[in-house]
Order: structure tokens, then sequence, then C-alpha cells
């Protein structure tokens, strides 16, 4: 099970980097969640648009050097961000031809505490390596931030490079999370005078937001062709 | 889902018929069908609407022109068919039964009917009411107490007249009208569903074979099929009311005196099928809908005036022994084929109970679809295997067990009445207890407020079919195929009576019962393929990408405090999730 779900979604994360030049600088982990070219990934992760690019990976079970001279980069834009949310919707500039699966994504209402998950991303970006990372875990928790937003609380050590990626409901295969970051509690008492010891909580606790923030930014793009349902009530 | 089919669903005209069909009707029509279509002004598929029309319409003409001394054929033909194909029958419901078990306890129960935020359109509640009154309608007023007296007097694997023959009977009854029959409908609905509301393609049989066949649905193998879907349909329907109207003139006859005969019937069939299309002509449906939930309330209230006037605590008492038996002998009966006894007893029961539902399957199943979106496959299955059965034992065994306490408690001769006119068999019964006038006016009313409602519904269900999907075709075609269900339940009637339906329902069962087990593997596949066979596909061959150097990261940035942990701690709602056809 965990090996399809792998499989589903690989093609579907991308790399995400800024173009410096001729050579570019790793900034996280993107999804693919429209096949018109919409991903989504950490609005922390994006300043501007300038330069943005994402990479693809190649899809394949052999055995992948750990990191390549060059890539084949595309220019990608911020079609939306909601930055109380940390999420952010980019937009691949060329016109390519893209497919997503019938029944890839998923809601946190469906997603309880326990359940099996995936984390996906470039881990290890930042240090050049360029293969596609999957980690396995359970949901940890689910919780509110500070501002209110929904995270999935998942018990996978955490990478740099991760941030950005899809983490996935095994069970139902779909993404239900945008990976944020490492989650500190100390992130919670910012104004602790400095003199006040916290209790050291070095954490392998990771944490992504909820994918419907996500989603929502997907619903603001006018346009967007969405398969329409042959339902419409009864005879 | 590669290719065209997948073009046209993220086009989002898989729903709309007038564009979907174009590549089927350039590809495959007779173009002088396709004028002669439009000079109608008819939505139709030309291929499927002509052929299987053309079909019929030479059934019902053959039949009413040979009518005499035909029944002698359909006897024949009956028992060839049974004969042959019953094992095959027997099988297939096996098979599907065993398909549908499993969707409940696999991998797939979490799937749900239009994808992930999906909404039911309809409460739990009002959603098992409409599976029940969609599957049998009719035919448990007819075979209520016929069924179970009919096994009593002639039982198959006792001796008649026995407490051992009034068990067997029941069970013989439940295993007809229990999971066997819901399976089927559970298999088609949910196929049905599927294929249109989470992979968008167009509601009609041939879709649910696009794992299999692929493009080719939309040439002759998908044509064959929704062909051979809406001839089964047709016959199904047909023998259901040729039974009705049986049933109506044997209350009539009680009630006024009418007399029992093809020409009182006929004439019943005629005066009832101008009534649904009526109906139809005048955009009744939402009254038809409401007259249907009416109907359930005051077929409700016939079970429960005949439970609590009847033998209320052997009622109670065999309900619990009929399904504690029927659980029991579950693998022998429902398996069992006279292959030692050498007898061809279940001719005339089970072969063409098997081959009725088969041929009603695409109707109901159509119908069950529609109702079911939002639910998940395992509340699907839940829902359609389980809450009817237990519905339809209760039925059976209120009505049965009555007359079986009749029978062997008290002054009996409710059998032989049976024997004598199988569709007197209800009003025999209704007229040992008090008010019987009332109650049989109102089981004659129930029927034809049921065939009304069958007819209506089930012309709707072919003229979809026949119009390749739409799912608002225009109303002269469904005047059509009403009128068209009369004729064929009018000539079944005259060129045979009841050996005539029942053969009419077993021979359009059992091609039918081989697309059955084809669905269970397309089904299969199609489940597996969305669950996780899929992937993402990002073409290379429009856009190369550019050619960029790599290297680590000099200094990581800075993210600072991000947003989400800063401010007074709130907790709004989550944005809805919406269900594919919603967004």
């Amino acid at each position: 099970m965990l090996e399809t779900i792998t499989r589903k979604f690989r093609t579907g994360c991308m790399m995400l980097a800024r173009r410096r030049g001729d050579a570019i600088e790793f900034l996280g982990s993107s999804f693919i969640v429209h096949r018109q070219g919409y991903l989504l990934t950490a609005a922390h992760l994006v300043g501007d648009d300038r330069g943005l690019v994402v990479v693809p990976c190649e899809p394949t079970d052999e055995f992948q050097p750990m990191t390549s001279p060059t890539v084949a980069a595309m220019p990608v834009s911020v079609a939306a961000r909601d930055a109380d949310r940390d999420v952010a919707l980019l937009r691949i500039e060329p016109d390519l031809e893209i497919g997503v699966p019938d029944d890839f994504l998923g809601s946190t209402a469906a997603t309880a505490q326990g359940a099996s998950v995936i984390a996906m991303g470039y881990s290890f970006g930042h240090h050049q390596v360029h293969a596609l990372m999957a980690f396995d875990a359970i949901v940890t928790a689910k919780i509110r931030s500070r501002n209110g937003t929904a995270l999935i609380l998942y018990g996978a050590a955490f990478h740099e490079g991760i941030r950005g990626g899809p983490l996935i409901h095994v069970d139902d295969g779909h993404v239900i999370g945008i990976i944020s970051g490492r989650f500190d509690p100390a992130e919670l008492f910012p104004q602790s005078p400095a003199d006040e010891r916290l209790v050291n909580a070095e954490t392998t606790v990771s944490y992504a937001v909820a994918i419907e923030y996500g989603l929502a930014l997907l619903e603001q793009i006018p346009g967007l062709d969405e398969r329409k349902s042959s339902a419409t009530g009864l005879p | 889902m590669p290719g065209r089919a997948a073009a046209r669903a993220r086009e989002g005209r898989s729903a709309h018929v007038s564009e979907d069909q174009q590549p089927m009707t350039q590809e495959t029509e007779p173009a002088r069908a396709s004028r002669l279509a439009r000079g109608l002004q008819l939505d139709v598929h030309p291929p499927v609407f002509f052929t299987s029309a053309g079909i019929i319409l030479a059934f019902v003409v053959l039949t009413m022109f040979f009518a005499r001394g035909l029944d002698e054929i359909f006897a024949s033909l009956q028992s060839a068919i049974s004969f042959y194909g019953g094992w095959f029958l027997v099988a297939t419901l096996n098979v599907v039964l065993i398909f549908v078990v499993s969707l409940l306890l696999g991998r797939f129960g979490s799937i749900r009917i239009g994808g992930e935020g999906a909404q039911p359109e309809f409460s739990t509640a009002a959603w098992y009411a409409m599976l029940f009154s969609a599957g049998m309608g009719i035919g448990l007023l007819f075979y209520g107490v016929a069924e179970p007296m009919f096994h009593f007097s002639e039982s198959p694997v006792a001796e008649p007249g026995t407490v051992e023959a009034a068990r067997t009977a029941m069970d013989f009854t439940f295993l007809h009208w229990g999971l066997h029959p819901w399976a089927l409908y559970a298999l088609v609905g949910l196929a049905l569903a599927f294929f249109a509301f989470n992979k968008g393609l167009p509601l009609s049989v041939r879709s649910v074979f696009y794992p299999l066949l692929g493009e080719r649905i939309y040439g002759w193998p998908g044509n064959i099929i929704d062909t051979m879907a809406t001839v089964a349909t047709m016959f199904g329907v047909a023998t259901s009311l040729g039974l009705g109207a049986q049933q109506i003139n044997a209350g009539l006859d009680h009630l006024v005196g009418l007399p029992q005969g093809a020409g009182v019937q006929l004439a019943l069939i005629a005066g009832i099928t101008a009534m649904a299309t009526w109906s139809v002509v005048r955009g009744l449906d939402a009254g038809i809908k409401r007259l249907s939930q009416l109907n359930i309330v005051v077929a409700g209230a016939l079970l429960l005036f005949v439970l609590l006037v009847g033998p209320t605590l052997f009622i109670l008492n065999a309900l619990v022994e009929n399904i504690g038996y029927y659980v029991q002998q579950f693998a022998w009966l429902s398996t069992w084929n006279e292959t030692y006894e050498g007898t061809e007893w279940q001719n005339g029961w089970t072969v063409f109970y098997w081959g009725w539902w088969i041929s009603w399957s695409p109707f109901v199943g159509m119908f069950i679809a529609r109702i079911s979106y939002g639910r998940t496959v395992r509340e699907f299955v839940k829902g359609v295997l389980f809450v009817p059965t237990i519905v339809t034992f209760l039925w059976m065994t209120v009505f049965g067990n009555s007359a079986l306490n009749i029978e062997m408690f008290g002054e009996g001769g409710i059998a032989a009445a049976v024997e004598d006119n199988l569709p007197v068999s209800l009003f025999v019964l209704l007229e040992r207890f008090p008010l019987d006038v009332v109650t049989a006016s109102l089981a004659v009313l129930v029927i034809m407020t049921f065939f009304v409602t069958s007819s209506d519904s089930a012309s709707l269900v072919i003229d979809i079919i026949t119009a390749g999907g739409n799912l608002e075709p225009p109303k002269l075609q469904r005047v059509f195929w009403a009128v068209l269900e009369g004729l064929v339940a009018a000539a079944l009637l005259l060129a045979g009576g009841l050996v005539a339906l029942q053969t009419a329902a077993v021979t359009t069962g059992l091609p039918f019962a081989v697309v059955l087990l084809g669905m269970c593997v397309a089904l299969r596949k199609g489940l597996d393929e969305y669950r996780g066979g899929q992937t993402f596909t990002v073409s290379s061959e429009v856009y190369e990408g550019i050619e960029l150097r790599t290297r680590p990261t000099r200094s990581l940035p800075t993210f600072g405090r991000r947003k989400i942990w800063i401010g007074a701690a709130t907790a709004e709602p989550l944005p809805p999730r919406k269900g594919a056809g919603e967004r």
C-alpha cells in the first residue's frame, strides 16, 4: 500500500527553486493539484515571483545518482497565496500536458489521529541531493496554531527541503496537507522572558497545514475547468 | 483515464449527451437513422434506440400475429433455457453476491461516490426508503402470499404440507427475495454510479466497461451492451406489469365480480399505461414521486394491519426463525441445482427469479445510482444489500406466515386457492381478516400505483440508455417507451399468460448475466486504478525545460516567525471541501 501510494504521487512532486543566472537556488518542495498546471507549496518559501522555477523528478525504481549537475526547470508564477495559513498556489508558465489521477485530493475531516501517512519531498535539496524522499508516519495530533490554522502533526523527522511537499493519507490515497515545518512548542510562547527556562523540546514531530486552505486558493482561480458530475437528481 | 474519454470528461461534456455523442454517431451510426431522428426532434443514440425498438416491436407484432398456440412454444422455450442455462444463472448470482460482499470488506470501502467531499443528496432514512421502493414493487404483492403457499403445498425438498415443508417454503422465498437480488442491484448501481460520478462517463451501462474496452465503449461493443440492457429492462418491467394486470384483475373479481381473463387484463393494461403516459406527457414527475412515497406508506399500513390483526406472535416467532434458517441453509440453498433430484422444479421459480432480477437490474441499478451520490462504497453496499433485504424478509414473513398459520393451524383453504389461481392469493388471505373490502381495495390501489410508477420510471431509464446517457431526453421518446412497455406486457399476456411472462424474463436475463460477470471484472479494475493505479503525468514533448546548474544552498533563508504562530488563538472553521459535482 505504501509503495502504491508513493508511486502514485511521486511524479506530482517537484523541486521549488529560484533561478540565479544559469544556476538554481533550491527553496523546497511543491506538488501538482490541478491538471492546468497548478501546484501547492508553503507560502513562506516564496518571497516574490522573480525567477521561480519547479523541477520535476524522473519516476523510476532504479538506483538514481545522488545529485545532478544540471536540471531541466520550468518557470512558475504565484497564482494566489494565503500567508496567514502558509500556503501558496503556483502556476507553471509553459503550456504543458499534465495528467492527474481521478482521485487524489482529500480532506482533513476524513483524517483521524493515528492514521497512516506518507510525507514526500526533496528533503536534502539544500545539500544538492536531488532524490525525492518518502517517509512514513502516523498522524500524531490535529491541532490549531495560534492564529487558528488547522495543522496535522505527524511523527517523522524533519529536514529543511521537505517544506512545501504533500502529506498523504495512505488508506485513502489522498493528499491531506502541505508540509510546513518542524513542530516546536516554544513557538506558542514567543514572549517568554529570557530567564524563564523552558523544558527543552527537540522534537522529531513535523506539521502540515490542512489541504483545505490550499484548495480554497484553487477555488479562487476563475475559469478552472472542473469535471462536471452527471448527478442531476431523481427522475 | 487516458484518451478521448478523459478529454471529454475534463472538458465537462460527459454529462451532456448531445455533445458527448458526436464521436459515437460519427463512427457508427447509419446516416439515414440519424436523419430520421433529427426529423422527429428526437435526441437518441440511433444504433441503440433503433435496434432495441426494432427488436421489441418485432416481438410485439409477431406475438400478436401468432397469438394462438404460442403458449406451448413459450413453455418449451422457458424449459429449454432453464434446463441448459439454469446452472449458469445460479452461478452468476452467487459470484455477484461474493463480489459485492468483497467490496464491503475490501480496501475500496472508503471510496466516495462523486469523489472526496461529495455530499449525499438525501438523508439516510429517506435513502433507505427509496432503495426499498425501487427494487420490488408489484412482485411483493403478487408473490407475498402466493410463493410460500405454493412451496408449502408443492415442496421440492420436503413432504408437502408438513412442518418441514413450511420451514423450507419460507427459506425458498427468502432465497428468491433476499441477498442475491440485492447484490445484483448493488453491483449495477455501484458500477453505474462510480463510472458516471467519479470517472465522468455518460450514465449508461456501456460506461461500466471502460476499463476493459477503453474507447471501444463508444463503438459497436458499447452499442450491443446498451441494447442488451434496454431489451432486458423492457421485458423485465413488462413481466411485472403483466403480473400486476393479472393481480388487479383478480382483485377486482374478488371485489366486484369482474371476470378474470385476457380481455379484461388487456383493457387494464391499456388503461393504466394510458395513465402512466398521461403523467409523462403532463410532466407529473414530481407528482409521481409523491405518489410513490404515498404508496410505500399505504403498503406499510397494509403490512402493519396484517401483522396486528393476523397471528402476531406466530409472525414474530417465524421472523426470527426464518432468518436463522436462511443463514443456516444459505450455502446449500443458494447453490442447489436439482442435480441429484433430476427434477425441473427450479425452472419456474429460482431460475425465473434470477432471470427476472437480472433483467430488472439496469432499471433498479440506474435508479439506485442516481440516489446514492455522496455515499461511500461501504455505506452503499451495506445500505443496498442489507436494509431492503431485511424489510423484504419482514414483508414475506408477515404475509407468508399469516397464510401458513391459517393453513397449518386454522381452517385452511388458502393453498388450494393459490394453486388454482396464483394472482388471487393476496385477496384470499385478506378475506380472512376484518375490513377485507377496505384492505383489498387498498391492495388493488397499491398495485395500480406501483404499475404507474414502475412504467413511468422504467420508461425514463430506457430513455436515458437509448439516448446515450442524456439525463433529460425529450418527452416524446419516453411516451414511446411507456406505450411499448404496455404493448409488450399485453402481447405476453395474450400469448401465454404467466408462462410467457416468465419466459420473457428468463430469456432476456440469461444473456445479460454475461454482461454482469464482465461488470464485476470491470468495476474491480476501475476501482483498483482509481485507488492507486493512476499517477501524475507531465509531458515533456511540448516543453523540455530550461537547463540550469545546481549548487548547494550557501545560507538557509531565515524564515522568521510565520503568521500561523502569531496572534490570538482563534478557531475559524476550515474552508468547505466540495465534491466533484459541486465545484
